[in-house]
C-alpha cells in the first residue's frame, strides 16, 4: 500500500479493517471461491472481513467509527447503503462496510478492479 | 385480446417479501404483514373455507397453508431456474418446516450452508446482499405470472437484466 494512504481514517480497529480488505481484496480471485459467478467484490471482501472478527474486535472498529464521527462523513445516499438491511445487525455492517469501501474507493487502483470484477471483464 | 394485469404489482409483492423475510414465514406473519400475498387469488383460490365460528388461529393456520402452499409451487425449477435461488428462498423464508420460528440470522445461517452441495460455505451476510435479494425477485415475478395467469390477464413484461440464470 502507498505510504500515506487512508490517512483519513482514525483509529486503530478501523484503519485494520481497511487495510485487511485491501490486501485480502487485491491478493483474492476475481470471483468468489465458492461461486464463479458472483463477483469478489471489495463490497463483498469488507463484509467477509468484518463478519470474520469476533465480537470484542467488532465492538472495537465500531468505537473507532463513534470516536470519529462527524470526520467520517458518509458520501452516499442511505437508501443505496442500506438497500438490503432490515435488522439492527445488517444496519451496522453496511455502514462499517461503506466507511470502509469508500476509504479505499479514493485509491484509484481499487476502484478500476473492483468496477472490473463487478461487469465481468 | 386479454386484458392488461390488474393484481398486486411486483414491487408491492417484492416489499411483502422484504417484510415476511424479516419476521419469518409463520401464520402471524401473514395475518400481519402479508396482506399482499393474501390479495393474490392463486392463494385465495387455495384457502380453506372456514366456518363462521371458526377461531382467529384457524383463519391465520388457513391463510398461512395457503401462502405455503402457493410459494412451495412458486419454488420449484419450473419457475426459479438457479438451484441457488431455490435453496436460499427455502431456507430464509422460510418454506423449510423445521425452520418456521428459526431467527433470521439462523435461516441465513442455514441458506449459507445448504446453498450449494459439499463443504462450500457461504456467510448470512453474504446471502443477504448477494443471494437474497435476487432470489426475491425471482419469487416476485414468478408470483405475478402466476397470478396473471389465474386472472386471464397480460402478465407485464419485466426487464430484469439481472436475473439471468
Amino acid at each position: 500500500m502507498p505510504g500515506g494512504a487512508y490517512t483519513s481514517v482514525r483509529g486503530a480497529a478501523l484503519a485494520s479493517l481497511v487495510h485487511e480488505t485491501h490486501s485480502t481484496f487485491l491478493a483474492g480471485p476475481r470471483a468468489t471461491t465458492y461461486d464463479p459467478h458472483l463477483p469478489n467484490s471489495l463490497r463483498l471482501v469488507a463484509l467477509e472481513s468484518f463478519a470474520k472478527k469476533t465480537k470484542r474486535d467488532k465492538l472495537r472498529v465500531l468505537g473507532d467509527v463513534v470516536d470519529a464521527d462527524i470526520d467520517l462523513p458518509i458520501e452516499r445516499d442511505a437508501s443505496e447503503i442500506f438497500v438490503h438491511a432490515s435488522t439492527a445487525g445488517a444496519y451496522i455492517d453496511d455502514l462499517v462496510c461503506e466507511l470502509v469501501c469508500q476509504e479505499l474507493y479514493k485509491d484509484a487502483a481499487v476502484r478500476v478492479e473492483d468496477a472490473s470484477r463487478l461487469a465481468g471483464r | 385480446m386479454a386484458p392488461k394485469y390488474s393484481g398486486p404489482s411486483f414491487s408491492d409483492i417484492r416489499a411483502c417479501f422484504t417484510n415476511v423475510v424479516r419476521y419469518g414465514l409463520t401464520p402471524q406473519t401473514v395475518s400481519d404483514r402479508g396482506s399482499v400475498l393474501m390479495a393474490l387469488e392463486i392463494v385465495r383460490e387455495k384457502r380453506a373455507e372456514l366456518p363462521d365460528s371458526a377461531t382467529d388461529d384457524a383463519h391465520e393456520a388457513a391463510d398461512m397453508a395457503a401462502v405455503l402452499e402457493i410459494l412451495t409451487k412458486a419454488v420449484d425449477r419450473a419457475h426459479i431456474p438457479a438451484s441457488t435461488d431455490r435453496r436460499v428462498l427455502r431456507f430464509v423464508l422460510p418454506i423449510h418446516d423445521n425452520y418456521r420460528g428459526a431467527s433470521l440470522t439462523a435461516r441465513r445461517t442455514a441458506a449459507g450452508e445448504n446453498i450449494f452441495d459439499g463443504d462450500r460455505v457461504v456467510t448470512p451476510g453474504t446471502i443477504r446482499t448477494s443471494y437474497e435479494p435476487r432470489a426475491l425477485d425471482w419469487l416476485s415475478v414468478v408470483l405475478v405470472k402466476l397470478e396473471a395467469e389465474q386472472r386471464g390477464e397480460i402478465a407485464p413484461t419485466a426487464d430484469f437484466p439481472h436475473l439471468e440464470p
